[in-house]
């Protein structure tokens, strides 16, 4: 099976600076199962908003949907040594040598769900540390991170500042954002994307 | 890097949620119902006329138990739900104190379901910690419990939203926690109740 195309970063492309345009797009975010939604709640399982914990705080992954298409989250990496170059930064003008069939398999379990990207960006929500008074806010952003195999790849982070939360609250302070940023991610997941709303990545931004 | 878009400052005060009283938020979307709307409780327990105290006696009671068993029925639906998720989760709780952890959420699940929320659920997350989630019509509560070996009462945080927008956030020790809930949905619930 051949790796598809559409990933893989050109030699002419760059990297998307952020724009207000992107406010209009979705990105999409995969999960370990197709079994997504609580029937209890009728909402995504907080155990899928982000399944390796805490981590995601520093860098939440995505994928810019348009180009990267719904099944593309199926790809998954086979653990071999060439994984880790495919799922490196990938850097302007590099070359990427394409992925063989042995690199990667088709997930069957397949899941994910939506953000719109302009309700990612309109994050602030507040955190009240007690320790940084009065409020101190922490703010998410979405920005481009390109990695060998995939261009779409886009990153969700949380800031206290300019600074990274890990090394600006203690583990409390980052529990209390962990619980917010969850609640957030729960409450803003989108199970279902029309396809209306899937909308074309303009050349400009890339090339 | 990119520098991160500009955004409106955006501060929680937890008045903001305290002070709300306005029963629409809650309305008719609790588990209980008040006469003669849907819910857990049918209807005809509180819409057929009754002729003496006798009779409202045993109405209220039949109600009670109703209620209490509705209760029981979803506590036992979670504490059930909990195992299956930390038998499949057990290394992340491995060092956990199962007393703490049983007894803490045992609390959380009882406290969130005395108010009667819509829909209450549970699941476990990667970070050890155990989230309860309950609706109470367009307020949804978040309960987090972080367990850690080293901390004899877990941490806690509690997010509320309404309409997506998260109103009240707040993190501390379970007791602190349980206080801010029950300082939240009190005042709401006896409003809800006063005005049927």
């Amino acid at each position: 099976m051949l790796y598809p195309d559409h990933l893989l970063p050109k030699v002419e492309y760059r990297l998307i600076e952020w724009r207000k345009e992107l406010c209009e797009h979705y990105v999409l975010r995969s999960a370990p199962s197709a079994d997504l939604i609580d029937p209890d709640t009728r909402m995504i399982r907080a155990r899928f908003v982000n399944d390796n914990g805490r981590e995601h705080l520093l860098d939440y992954s995505t994928n810019l949907i348009g180009i990267f298409r719904p099944n593309d989250a199926a790809i998954e990496w086979e653990k071999n040594e060439r994984k880790p170059y495919y799922t490196s930064t990938w850097t302007k003008a590099e070359i990427v040598e394409p992925p063989k069939s042995s690199d990667f398999y088709i997930r069957e379990d397949l899941g994910y769900f939506f953000y719109a990207i302009d309700m990612l960006h309109q994050y602030p929500q507040p955190i009240n540390i007690a320790r940084i008074q009065p409020h101190t806010q922490a703010k998410c952003y979405v920005c481009h991170t390109p990695v060998r195999a995939n261009f779409w790849h886009f990153s969700v982070r949380w800031k206290i500042g300019s600074d990274d939360i890990e090394t600006t609250l203690n583990k409390n302070e980052r529990r209390a954002l962990l619980g917010l940023v969850r609640t957030f991610l729960i409450e803003h997941a989108i199970l279902e994307l029309p396809p209306d709303k899937i909308k074309e990545i303009p050349e400009i931004w890339y090339k | 890097m990119l520098s991160p878009p500009p955004s409106p400052p955006a501060y929680v005060n937890v008045q903001d949620v305290r002070q709300w009283t306005n029963s629409s938020l809650l309305n008719n979307r609790t588990g209980y119902s008040p006469a003669g709307q849907t819910g857990n409780i049918p209807s005809n327990l509180s819409t057929q006329q009754v002729h003496s105290l006798d009779q409202i006696e045993q109405k209220t009671n039949t109600l009670i138990a109703q209620i209490q068993r509705t209760i029981d029925q979803k506590f036992k639906k979670l504490e059930t739900t909990l195992q299956q998720r930390l038998e499949v989760d057990h290394v992340l709780f491995d060092k956990i104190n199962v007393t703490v952890l049983r007894q803490s959420c045992a609390l959380v699940a009882r406290q969130m379901l005395i108010f009667l929320p819509s829909r209450i659920a549970v699941d476990v997350t990667p970070d050890a910690s155990v989230i309860y989630q309950a609706h109470y019509g367009d307020l949804h509560f978040y309960w987090e419990c972080f367990f850690d070996a080293s901390e004899p009462i877990p941490y806690a945080t509690l997010n509320v939203t309404h309409n997506k927008t998260i109103h009240f956030s707040k993190g501390g020790d379970f007791i602190a926690i349980q206080k801010d809930f029950q300082s939240i949905i009190t005042p709401l619930f006896k409003k809800v109740f006063r005005n049927h």
